[in-house]
């Protein structure tokens, strides 16, 4: 239903040509750029894969096998960018144990180009965070967390472009609210801001900086049953997001969710599960005079 | 016929008409999931296997057994009740006191207990966090703050008591007799974790030190089976 409302809406942009949805489906992606997003979110220290009789997910995950299948999509595309959207730690003896240094080596070797903190990322405390980060050669992109007065100030960056060919990507990070959630010994300095307010100053300044794609790396929830900011509210309450993926409430969804924000254009929201066991792919055929999410068009 | 094949090389030319413009931004999705089709990395084995041979020797070992799946639900689970009670069954040999709960919370709890050999990796999975067990005294009248916030939340996992839409009942199902009371719990939740702000109101703390995880792995050891409770204590 949401992408039929999108689809529709999409058709009204294109100067109320009466084109039908199932030929925009068929779209000429030849003069286009390709852009290949994949995602994890929620790792949560899972480095082998689930055991044969798991509960849940029995024999799914493991970073041995997700590093074979970044590899394989690499080889056939040109332009990937590779993004986690926080708590890569807690969850397995190997954090216990040492901290953080594996997952962040890992990542490192798998060449993530940028991840966001989510709230078990305080788990080892922000020293502990910092010494397993001198083991990642990735940025962490947190715009809503003043690190100001703690040892992370300096640490994290609000954002980051991304170059791939002619296309120009804007990737910035939020985290959920710490307090009930993060233990105040681990996080006490640390300020948490508004999320809306901050993507839509992120969102201006990567527009300024010429971003042609803005992704959102959002450790906020995908949905709550009150007026808790979540991915969604964010969508609604934001414009100039094409993307936001999202974290920390383990969601599955089988087709990103697709929600008109302020502007009433779409913005993509997705989120796989936890614990590595999916990789998010997001492939963007970017056209020449693209300006804005009001001519995202989402094909099968 | 004619007319109709006419009509739609019009509608097609109009497509692509409006794409050459270049406005559009196509998208394609997909959650691909990791599974058996993918090979192992060699690299990445090559960077794991010391820190594996180092976990594995020490995670390994088989402590416990069990004999069906314990599972974290809400309202309420049957791997809920059993790491309530042996928290309860510890925390009792802390205070002098016979009215003490315990309460603990549904998020804590992070992985199943898969029937089968049970190790001590698999108690790190489901509590591996570094909380520390605390027991605070409760004024009587906080006892309904409690009720409310499980109802509200949809359940945690609870022992020595358990309650309905209105009501709290003793472990025997008789009415909770309304006394400050003793509530086992962990540093995380008395210090407003997942906003169990009513731990402000606590009387006396006791931090003996301990972490759940200990307290989790003492008990199981002398377990030979898991004892699975199915008493639903959240209605």
């Amino acid at each position: 239903m949401e992408r039929r409302k999108f689809i529709q809406n999409t058709g009204l942009v294109l100067g109320g040509l009466a084109i039908a949805p199932n030929l925009i489906a068929a779209p000429n992606l030849k003069r286009t750029t390709k852009i290949t997003i994949l995602h994890t979110n929620d790792t949560h220290s899972n480095i082998d894969a689930f055991p044969a009789n798991h509960a849940k997910y029995p024999g799914l995950g493991g970073v041995s096998r997700r590093y074979e299948l970044v590899q394989e999509i690499r080889q056939q595309e040109e332009h990937v960018l590779l993004l986690d959207a926080g708590d890569i730690f807690q969850g397995t003896p190997y954090f216990n144990r040492f901290g953080g240094v594996l997952e962040l080596k890992l990542m490192t070797s798998m060449k993530y180009d940028a991840a966001t903190m989510g709230n078990h990322d305080f788990d080892a405390g922000m020293d502990g965070f910092l010494k397993a980060k001198a083991y990642a050669d990735f940025p962490f992109l947190c715009s809503n967390y003043d690190f100001k007065n703690t040892i992370l100030d300096g640490q994290t960056k609000k954002h980051h472009l991304f170059q791939k060919g002619n296309i120009k990507i804007g990737v910035f990070g939020l985290g959920v609210e710490t307090k009930g959630l993060v233990p105040d010994a681990l996080c006490k300095e640390v300020e948490y801001l508004n999320p809306v307010e901050i993507a839509q100053d992120r969102v201006r300044e990567l527009q300024e900086l010429g971003a042609d794609l803005i992704i959102c790396l959002s450790h906020l929830g995908y949905s709550y049953g009150n007026d808790k900011i979540s991915d969604i509210k964010l969508a609604q309450q934001t414009e100039g997001i094409h993307l936001i993926i999202g974290g920390h409430t383990h969601t599955f969804l089988e087709k990103p969710t697709v929600e008109m924000n302020v502007k009433g254009n779409p913005t993509l929201i997705n989120q796989v599960g936890w614990a590595g066991v999916q990789l998010g792919r997001i492939d963007f055929y970017v056209g020449k005079n693209f300006k804005n999410e009001s001519q995202l068009i989402l094909i099968d | 016929m004619k007319l109709k094949l006419n009509i739609l090389i019009f509608i097609i030319g109009a497509g692509l008409t409006a794409c050459s413009f270049g406005k559009e931004t196509f998208v394609k999705t997909a959650s691909i999931p990791i599974d058996k089709t993918y090979p192992n990395s060699a690299k990445v084995d090559s960077i794991v296997t010391p820190y594996k041979t180092q976990l594995d020797a020490e995670m390994n070992q088989v402590i416990t057994h069990a004999a069906v799946d314990f599972v974290n639900n809400k309202p309420w689970g049957n791997l809920g009740n059993l790491i309530a009670d042996i928290i309860l069954e510890k925390g009792k040999t802390l205070v002098a006191d016979s009215h003490v709960v315990c309460l603990l919370n549904f998020g804590g709890l992070r992985a199943p207990l898969n029937k089968g050999d049970i190790t001590l990796g698999d108690i790190f999975k489901v509590m591996p966090f570094d909380n520390q067990m605390v027991l605070v005294k409760m004024p009587a009248e906080t006892m309904e703050e409690i009720r409310a916030y499980l109802k509200q939340s949809g359940g945690e996992p609870i022992a020595g008591f358990s309650i309905d839409s209105l009501n709290v009942f003793d472990v025997y199902g008789n009415p909770w007799q309304a006394k400050d009371f003793w509530v086992i719990t962990s540093d995380y939740l008395m210090n407003g974790g997942d906003r169990m702000y009513f731990f402000q109101k606590r009387l006396e703390t006791i931090e003996p030190g301990i972490l759940f995880r200990d307290v989790l792995i003492e008990s199981v050891q002398k377990q030979a089976i898991l004892k699975d409770n199915q008493q639903p204590r959240i209605k």
